[in-house]
């Protein structure tokens, strides 16, 4: 199935396979692959979903994909699907299909928008110019998923070959739009145009749209929190009992594997929330519009404006966050959103804060736990800058088309939050259960406690190197508890006992906090991270973040003493 | 419908600033409107949606958009409500109803006049 970003393929793949596909990525890479089958009179047919893309000039990822795939898996038959509303930019992909001389059929979807928009085509004469059969359809209403059905079957055809450079090809999808296309006119404004007269408005638009981000956060987290301590309940308890037994293998299985896969699983309500709002902010068109009214201010900072929304999710978690960098298609600046995010403060991190600026800065505390945020913010948007002049180097382009709006329809909202939530699922789940025995390992090895444990032997070998900062071996041992959860420090220090005031000044504190913000959140977010860009950029993240972190956190204790 | 507006955005300004306020002073003066400075900066967005489409010449539009808006953060509100009660009975603490209620909450028929406009003009939207 090839076509345009946004003319409906899911919605398509969905109707002809009964909603039976599943969610992955195209080998070695991290563009999403959706793969389903269904049954045609009694046939098996694989339906494999191809990256939403213009064109085959294979500038970004998604398009070299999709290139790749139907030269050298030479599918049985394209099915090029076209969105009615858009034909003139649609037709130059389906020209562009035409030299690969696979046998294809057209589905002109989304026809009932067309009609009510009082445009009407001419499918009869679209298929002899090109060649092949043309089918009507709306996937979302189920009109000519039956009549599709049987081209499908039936093989195409192979099209007539249309050659040319760019120009050439762009002037003949105008001229064949123009033959096939009749508009008639309208007699009230079009309800798009009225709501972008609101959404984009000049004044409006960008408050409007960080009003929805703050609405997602609280959906995200907030109604989501109950189901999220729930889960946490249930494998804590599990844990727990599990551990009551004796033995290393009940001390493994309780407090290695339970509580570390459980404390990731546990976040899966809010995974799933997250992407079921993203999916309704897509599937209703708004998406692409908030994405145009950010561009403007993220191109400073070598993005684009599909970096905002990853980038905001951060101050919740990281882990869905960086997941959220999938929508943007420009490898380069996906990599960057997806390496700078861990510098958005999340929640897990705010304990540790709360804790520090209420002892050290009792009456400040709330400026300081503040300048927390926006100092993440700030090095989030030096670091991408720095990036993309540097290694990361490029322009940062995007076309995007701005459909028409649309009442989600529930069953693909359901498809399509489901298939992302269980795809983060099985990939985090692999590493956070490896790292789980290695720190259950440390933490309860030789024995005698966790101050005899190789961790605290670990704490107090690594104490030296964060000696300027003048940070005892047990505060850098809740650090390195915190690579298992941010939450943990602050549960470490708990359980070590630690006098705070009577082991830190106010700076060293402020440092701490400055370390906490900026060193790797915890384990999950380094399997995203893993999952979304690959271990080389997993292993630079973990030591730029460090760097980043160290260095900040000395500068902070050197103006602390200066001070 | 325009009177209608200017009502909305009288109720919704005053709310949210007393919201910002008391967020930024860090206390909560009134029992309905507690101190929050991104709930107040919100509604303060809203209200600007509707004082601009007093003026604007597609004043149903802002009119039916600022009640969405209303009528989505009353919703989210109500749901923040049930899960705030929910979580105190999973996690066993104390439930403190009235702290947990806000005048987004309260403001949710407001916003239904804007939503039948918006409805009535309705032209392309699919079912």
């Amino acid at each position: 199935m090839v076509g345009n970003p946004n003319v409906g393929k899911t919605s398509l793949l969905n109707a002809l396979t009964g909603g039976d596909f599943s969610v992955g990525n195209f080998p070695g890479v991290t563009v999403e692959k959706k793969e389903g089958k269904g049954l045609i009179d009694g046939k098996a047919v694989t339906f494999v979903d191809l990256p939403g893309i213009y064109s085959f000039e294979a500038e970004n990822l998604d398009e070299k994909v999709a290139r790749d795939y139907l030269e050298k898996e030479k599918p049985d038959l394209i099915l090029n699907v076209v969105n009615a509303l858009n034909l003139e930019r649609n037709l130059y992909l389906t020209l562009q299909l035409t030299k690969f001389c696979i046998p294809m059929v057209i589905a002109l979807n989304m026809i009932d928008e067309a009609e009510k928009e009082r445009i009407r085509i001419d499918a009869k004469k679209l298929s002899e110019i090109i060649g092949v059969p043309v089918v009507k359809t709306s996937a979302v209403k189920g009109v000519g998923i039956e009549e599709l059905k049987r081209e499908i079957l039936r093989g195409g055809s192979v099209p007539k070959v249309f050659s040319g450079d760019l120009q050439d090809i762009i002037r003949m999808a105008e001229k064949i739009a123009r033959e096939i296309k009749v508009v008639e006119e309208l007699e009230k404004p079009e309800i798009d145009e009225v709501l972008d007269e609101v959404f984009m408005d000049t004044h409006l638009g960008i408050p409007i749209f960080l009003s929805f981000m703050w609405m997602m956060f609280m959906f995200t987290y907030s109604v989501a929190q109950p189901l999220n301590d729930l889960l946490s309940f249930c494998f804590d308890t599990l844990a727990s009992y599990i551990a009551s037994f004796d033995g290393w293998f009940f001390s493994l299985l309780g407090d290695g594997v339970v509580a570390g896969v459980g404390s990731v699983l546990s976040f899966v309500p809010n995974i799933a929330f997250l992407f079921l709002f993203l999916s309704l902010l897509e599937l209703s068109g708004y998406m692409p519009r908030a994405v145009f009214l950010v561009d403007g201010f993220m191109f400073r900072f070598g993005l684009n404006g599909r970096s905002v929304i990853p980038l905001i999710m951060g101050f919740g978690c990281n882990v869905p966050a960086i997941l959220a960098t999938r929508s943007i298609e420009d490898r380069k600046v996906r990599i960057a959103t997806a390496l700078i995010n861990p510098f958005m403060s999340c929640s897990a991190r705010l304990p540790i804060y709360v804790l520090f600026a209420g002892i050290f800065f009792p009456r400040t505390g709330s400026v300081v736990i503040m300048s927390m945020y926006v100092i993440g913010v700030l090095i989030a948007l030096i670091s991408a800058l720095i990036l993309r002049k540097t290694l990361l180097k490029g322009e940062s382009e995007f076309i995007i088309e701005l459909p028409p709006y649309m009442l989600p329809n529930f069953k693909e909202l359901w498809l399509m939050t489901w298939s992302r939530t269980k795809h983060f699922i099985q990939k985090a789940g692999t590493v956070i259960l490896a790292m789980s025995v290695v720190v259950w390992y440390i933490t309860t090895y030789p024995g005698g406690g966790i101050e005899e444990s190789y961790a605290a032997m670990l704490g107090k070998a690594i104490q030296p190197l964060f000696s300027p900062m003048g940070w005892s071996w047990e505060l850098v041992l809740a650090l390195i508890s915190g690579f298992v959860a941010k939450e943990v420090v602050v549960a470490t220090i708990g359980v070590l006992n630690i006098d705070i005031p009577s082991v830190m000044a106010p700076h060293q504190a402020f440092a701490y906090m400055l370390f906490t913000l900026l060193y790797m959140p915890c384990i999950a977010t380094i399997a995203v991270i893993r999952a979304e860009i690959g271990t080389k950029w997993t292993v630079f993240a973990v030591l730029f973040s460090f760097s980043v972190a160290y260095a900040m956190a000395l500068i902070a204790t050197g103006v602390g003493m200066w001070l | 419908m325009r009177w209608y507006s200017v009502i909305l955005f009288i109720i919704t300004l005053t709310a949210g600033l007393v919201e910002l306020f008391e967020g930024l002073k860090g206390e909560t003066a009134l029992q309905l409107v507690p101190s929050d400075v991104l709930g107040g900066l919100v509604l303060l967005v809203i209200s600007a949606v509707f004082f601009r489409g007093v003026t604007h010449e597609e004043h149903d539009a802002f009119l039916g958009f600022g009640s969405i808006m209303l009528a989505i953060f009353s919703v989210l509100y109500i749901l923040v409500f049930l899960a705030n009660g929910l979580d105190a009975w999973i996690v066993g603490d104390e439930w403190e109803l009235l702290n947990d209620l806000r005048i987004e909450m309260v403001l949710l028929p407001l916003a239904v006049p804007g939503l039948v406009l918006l409805n009535r003009a309705r032209k392309t939207l699919p079912p």
